[in-house]
């Protein structure tokens, strides 16, 4: 985790729609009998926090406590001095400083909601022990809900602002690894590049794999060092802009011809099957949809907006297809193809329009 | 990472286990806590979660939740079993349960999810978080190697910083030219905050879009780590001539910087090198600006992340060779603003090694000057 650029443009994300989705939270908690619901934040699982205040903590931890009504109230870690800074980048009502979490939302429950209230967590079984411990000592549920089902919910309307932010996203990854340099001739090199484009592009966060050698099987890693790239590789980008997470991918080839046509055709069939993939996946099921490769499927993902983490996985070879998965608004694809010889990644965001996924963007794979 | 210091580091881990009658150790870590998996296994989780069981011999299984992860980590630690199924702490309590009669230990609080910390409901559990936290503070010879490495990148980070920083730049811009540089010198990860402006400015945060102006006072934390060992350096630039004040104002945060670092030797505490510098301010009649109502946190440890307890005026750990920290008087000043200044230090057989290069000077930007390449 890298911190880039963190601001709130009220343009691009307005108060007024934060409002709403904590509006649709309450009526949540008013179905339910809720007194409150809680969400743990920290910068490894910033996704619903951010989803409704536009905060992701750069340090440290905090908790929002929506209450039946009125603005949520943010209890968090971080020092009083950066409060400001708080206010600046995101849409918060009370703002309370404490250094320990689940002592201090004991307390503020015990002070606004009645006795032996229900209490929704949400991810509760991933709550941290130094916080859930004091937490349930301190204050006495008469029921502790876990909230993830049913706030996962929520994250599957149309949302148009939170689409700009995802399309913005998507033009910073497309754009940076458009910039790659064709003599780069190491991993650090190469990320070196792709971090300057993204982050005066305003990228807030950016995590590069790359898989330096398509000859050689093998998985998209994270390089540290001067590692030197392969005649083919691939580099992905997983990028954040004001919170909004997509993943890009670029398979580079720097084989001159004719040895390039052999990689370019098999790359071809590749990107037509990625293709044929996506527009699949809203008409059939998952399953279906990444039948048929034309090589070895190594690895298949779907990832939907998350409650904790703002890619979470929906569909992949491990997991049966999550219900929410079909025909979520927008989603994140990522594949891996063992071809004839050489490998191939594909990763693009797409999005469900006119009856049909799509990626983003002009173009569902890049150049090589 | 050298294949050395990892078995190195796992041994340690696996004899401390032995000596508390551990059988079973369970690790957690995530984006935000990465230092104890690090520590144990060499690896660093970047999305989702992670959780290790670790006994006194046998393989290393690591339990993913996010796939994306698990393959990248499968290729990256051959010498671990990684494993990822959909149903995450399911997989991990059906390990945990057949290690029904072991001793087991975990660690940290801080990471632990809570599912899991609530099936181990046996008597025999062990919070291990403190045997880890001494494990990572008081270093082997050749992680403190890897601290003073991760200096020499923070010293040259820094110079792309101030070099960046002109009239005009946002600060977000100052930030992308450091990320940048150090991701070609094959830095994977680095915490950076920065602050810039003048006497309105009462600590630093991510950068924003506020741009650069004549006068304005720059600071900076950079901490870029290597191998996952991170250093620190804390310093503040002036775009254009210093004024009077501010020269004055930097010279208390020197005089303190050095207090501190002076008192740095085997068998001081955290609470005599917090207290040398806040003596300093003190002196200066500006005691109330290292009180908690401003910033009192004097240094911290530097390491896999930062190393056990702050430096503070209550806080007795005692300094031994091969520890390493940051001393940093870093606060708010009433008459300029928000100044840092702090260098990353090795505790020596007999005082300490000063770490971080880059000169303490108040360092002015001239207000035309243009960007180095």
């Amino acid at each position: 985790m890298r911190r880039g650029l963190m601001s709130w443009s009220p343009e691009e994300m307005p108060a007024a729609q934060l409002d709403a989705r904590v509006r649709q939270v309450q009526a949540l908690m008013n179905e339910h009998g809720w007194a409150a619901t809680l969400i743990y934040t920290s910068i490894a699982c910033p996704g619903a926090v951010h989803w409704l205040t536009h905060f992701t903590p750069y340090w440290s931890e905090a908790m929002l406590v929506v209450l039946p009504t009125g603005a949520p109230v943010m209890l968090a870690s971080l020092s009083k001095r950066v409060h400001p800074w708080m206010r600046e980048v995101a849409h918060l009502g009370e703002l309370i400083a404490t250094p320990h979490l689940g002592e201090g939302t004991a307390r503020l429950l015990t002070e606004r909601t009645p006795a032996q209230s229900c209490i929704a967590v949400l991810d509760f079984d991933a709550l941290p022990f130094s916080v859930a411990a004091p937490l349930t000592r301190g204050y006495a549920a008469n029921r502790w809900a876990n909230a993830s089902m049913l706030f996962q919910r929520l994250r599957t309307g149309t949302d148009a602002h939170e689409l700009a932010l995802i399309e913005r996203a998507d033009a910073i990854a497309r754009s940076a690894l458009q910039s790659v340099p064709s003599h780069a001739a190491t991993a650090a090199e190469l990320g070196g590049a792709i971090e300057a484009h993204a982050r005066l592009a305003g990228a807030e966060d950016l995590i590069q794999r790359i898989a330096p050698d398509l000859f050689h099987p093998g998985s998209l890693q994270r390089i540290d060092g001067p590692q030197a790239l392969g005649t083919c590789y691939a580099v992905e980008v997983s990028l954040a802009y004001k919170g909004a997470w997509v993943r890009r991918v670029r398979n580079v080839t720097r084989l001159s011809t004719p040895q390039s046509l052999e990689v370019d055709k098999q790359w071809a069939r590749a990107d037509a099957w990625w293709a044929q993939s996506i527009a699949s996946l809203g008409a059939h099921a998952a399953a279906h949809a990444r039948s048929d490769p034309p090589g070895m499927l190594q690895r298949w993902t779907l990832e939907g907006p998350g409650n904790a983490l703002p890619l979470q996985s929906v569909d992949s070879a491990a997991q049966p297809p999550a219900a929410s998965a079909s025909r979520a608004p927008w989603a994140v694809l990522s594949a891996h193809l063992r071809l004839d010889g050489i490998d191939w990644f594909g990763a693009a965001p797409i999005r469900w329009h006119d009856y049909r996924y799509s990626p983003f963007g002009n173009a569902s794979s890049l150049p090589a | 990472m050298s294949a050395a210091l990892r078995t190195a580091r796992l041994s340690r881990l696996r004899t401390a286990m032995q000596a508390q009658g551990v059988d079973l150790l369970m690790l957690a870590g995530n984006a935000w806590r990465t230092d104890y998996l690090r520590y144990a296994l060499d690896v660093t989780p970047v999305e989702g979660a992670a959780i290790a069981l670790i006994g006194q011999q046998g393989p290393l299984r690591l339990y993913v939740e996010h796939p994306i992860e698990a393959a990248r980590l499968r290729h990256e630690a051959p010498w671990l079993e990684v494993l990822h199924r959909a149903d995450y702490y399911g997989q991990i309590e059906q390990a945990l349960a057949a290690h029904a009669t072991g001793r087991l230990a975990a660690a940290p609080a801080s990471a632990l999810p809570w599912r899991l910390a609530q099936s181990l409901t046996r008597d025999n559990i062990v919070n291990t978080t403190a045997l880890l936290d001494q494990l990572m503070v008081e270093k082997l010879a050749a992680e403190a190697d890897q601290v003073t490495a991760a200096a020499i990148l923070a010293d040259g980070g820094y110079e792309v910083f101030a070099s960046a920083a002109r009239i005009g730049r946002c600060e977000f811009e100052l930030v992308a030219d450091t990320e940048a540089w150090l991701r070609s010198e094959g830095c994977p990860e680095n915490f950076m905050i920065m602050g810039s402006g003048g006497v309105e400015v009462r600590g630093m945060h991510p950068p924003g879009e506020r741009r650069i102006a004549l006068g304005d006072l720059v600071t900076t934390e950079l901490t870029p780590c290597i191998e996952g060992y991170y250093a620190q350096i804390c310093r503040t630039l002036v775009i254009g001539e210093p004024s009077k004040t501010q020269r004055d104002a930097y010279a208390v945060y020197l005089e303190a910087l050095e207090a501190g670092i002076a008192v740095v030797r085997p068998g001081a505490t955290h609470a005599d090198v917090a207290r040398a510098q806040n003596d300093v301010f003190r002196r200066y009649g500006l005691g109330d600006y290292v009180g908690p109502e401003y910033t009192r946190v004097r240094g911290h440890g530097m390491g896999l992340y930062v190393d056990g307890p702050h430096v503070l005026e209550d806080v007795n750990l005692v300094l031994k060779p091969g520890m390493t920290l940051i001393v940093h008087p870093n606060t708010y000043h009433p008459a300029v603003g928000y100044m840092v200044l702090g260098d990353t230090v090795r505790v020596t057989e007999t005082g300490c090694a000063v770490l971080t290069q880059t000169p303490r000077a108040l360092r002015a930007v001239p207000a035309n000057a243009k960007e180095s390449s």
